[in-house]
């Protein structure tokens, strides 16, 4: 059995239980408990979500969903085998946490992994393009900096043709990629 | 406190074209991080005449370490760095001046820029670029110099191994000559005498002798395939496109073909005509569409290497796909979007 993983890193909130749960072909493994403060949202995950697409009988895609910040780096070890790619979700309406993508990004990058990566904003869908502009703006500078070449795509968790979009995305860079 | 210094490398694409220099970039930072150096890119904006500028910040002697960096060595004899006069202070050469601790203030700066300054006026290779514009990235950083002080930027050879003997005088980098460093670049390029106001993207390349008169910059553009041009059919045939970063989604849509046409110019340049081979989903016309849309946000370079003829060309022949077999995951991935998109 052909087994590879992606990996969908973000804080709280930045979708990617939802995210999970529209890419999943089974009911996603989830670690939601109720929120003891205020998050903006009654339910948060506290480990990581699991779902999984069956390509066919003999090769499989886990999709993990874990917490973006520093002190869950013991988790991001885990999906660091068989990656086959990796998206990070960055909610639109809060301040980009810059500290957290560039550990994000130096952890993963390029000593554990060359695999693809897509940054999602999400939460974006009253944004206009400048203001969609300005972030992906910023958010290119920090890849940059990190010698990472990555599109960042407005994505609604919810929707599958946005979700798809992402897979297609990675798909495509893989198939590009430089030997 | 250490100064903060700005460094745009200047990188002919040729080099980028190469082979085993086309993930010069990333080797670059790999060895600025194994070398714990801290720098970061405030931005990246390709340069009208081909070449592809990389803005780098950082603390002075880090930057010092990143520019000495052995990756960045092999290739110095292609790399150019344009310096900010304004904030910067470098080193290069052989005999790398270093600043000491008590010259991190403007004065012993500004001194010992002059002194690299004048050591360079004697090797006669002293230039003054302006640049207008640049990359998105770079457009928001409020650190980014603007074209005031980019006036005063000079423009000068990394890694000039400077020798006794005063090496010949590099043709000035002017639109309506080659930049010896540019080889693909057209002899005779497009000179546009009345710009436009937006888009393409104005440089001005004046002369030393014009910029020490006091003369005020004439702006000339030379994009590499002119705007009007690009929206008439076939304005692309013959050339070689290449893209560097994604575009901006916010203002091209994120469709299948369009992640399909960037994927593929990011890994390679590809002449137009094996993208229309290569290319059954949308018309040519729409191609030419997203092409010039891709141009119009400075995503894509366009070169034409017939036109200087002594210039090898970039992609002989199509660039196909890579084959992949058939039960490949990409193929497996491929279908099982197909069918829930």
């Amino acid at each position: 059995m052909e087994y590879f993983k992606l990996a969908i890193f973000g804080e709280v909130g930045s979708g990617k239980s939802c995210l999970i749960k529209t890419l999943s072909e089974i009911a996603p493994l989830e670690t939601e408990v109720e929120s003891s403060v205020d998050i903006g949202k009654q339910f948060t995950t506290v480990g990581i979500d699991y779902g999984r697409i069956c390509l066919d009988e003999t090769v499989a895609l886990g999709l993990y969903g874990v917490p973006g910040q520093e002190r869950y780096t013991f988790l991001w070890e885990m999906v660091t085998t068989s990656l086959w790619g990796v998206v990070i979700l960055i909610k639109f309406d809060e301040e980009l946490n810059e500290s957290d993508l560039k550990t994000l990004l130096h952890f993963f990058y390029p000593e554990r992994t060359d695999a693809p990566c897509v940054i999602g904003l999400t939460h974006a869908e009253n944004a206009t393009a400048e203001e969609i502009g300005e972030i992906s703006a910023k958010i290119q500078k920090i890849l940059l900096s990190h010698g990472i070449v990555s599109p960042v795509l407005r994505v609604d968790s919810r929707d599958k043709g946005n979700a798809m979009s992402v897979l297609y995305t990675l798909n495509t860079m893989t198939a590009y990629k430089k030997k | 406190m250490q100064p903060r210094v700005l460094i745009c490398l200047g990188i002919p694409p040729k080099l980028l074209d190469e082979k085993s220099s086309s993930i010069f970039l990333s080797k670059v930072y790999q060895t600025a991080r194994k070398a714990n150096v801290d720098c970061g890119t405030t931005g990246a904006f390709f340069h009208k005449q081909g070449q592809f500028l990389l803005v780098i910040e950082g603390e002075f002697t880090k930057l010092q370490n990143y520019l000495d960096s052995e990756q960045l060595a092999k290739f110095s004899g292609s790399v150019q760095l344009v310096l900010d006069l304004e904030s910067s202070a470098f080193f290069f050469g052989s005999s790398p001046l270093l600043l000491s601790p008590d010259s991190d203030n403007d004065l012993g700066l500004k001194s010992l820029l002059n002194a690299e300054i004048a050591s360079f006026q004697a090797l006669q290779l002293r230039h003054k670029v302006a640049i207008e514009n640049f990359f998105s990235c770079s457009e928001l950083y409020k650190h980014t110099p603007d074209t005031q002080k980019f006036e005063e930027v000079i423009t000068v050879r990394r890694a000039l191994s400077i020798s006794d003997e005063p090496k010949p005088l590099p043709r000035p980098i002017h639109a309506k000559q080659n930049s010896d460093t540019v080889g693909s670049l057209p002899k005779n390029p497009r000179v546009w005498s009345n710009p436009p106001t937006e888009s393409p993207k104005i440089l001005a390349y004046p002369t030393p002798a014009n910029h020490s008169n006091g003369v005020a910059l004439q702006p000339t553009v030379t994009p590499s395939v002119p705007v009007s041009d690009s929206a008439k059919p076939n304005a692309f045939e013959g050339c070689i496109l290449q893209m560097f970063a994604w575009p901006d989604f916010a203002k091209v849509e994120a469709n299948s073909f369009t992640i399909d046409l960037c994927a593929k110019l990011l890994a390679s340049p590809h002449s137009y005509e094996s993208l229309m081979l290569e290319t059954t989903e949308v018309e040519a016309s729409e191609l030419n569409l997203l092409i010039d849309q891709l141009q119009k946000l400075e995503a894509i370079t366009i070169t034409r290497p017939n036109a200087d003829k002594s210039a090898k060309p970039i992609v002989s022949a199509p660039v196909p796909l890579p084959r992949r077999k058939k039960n490949s995951f990409y193929n497996k991935m491929k279908s099982f979007i197909k069918s829930k998109w």
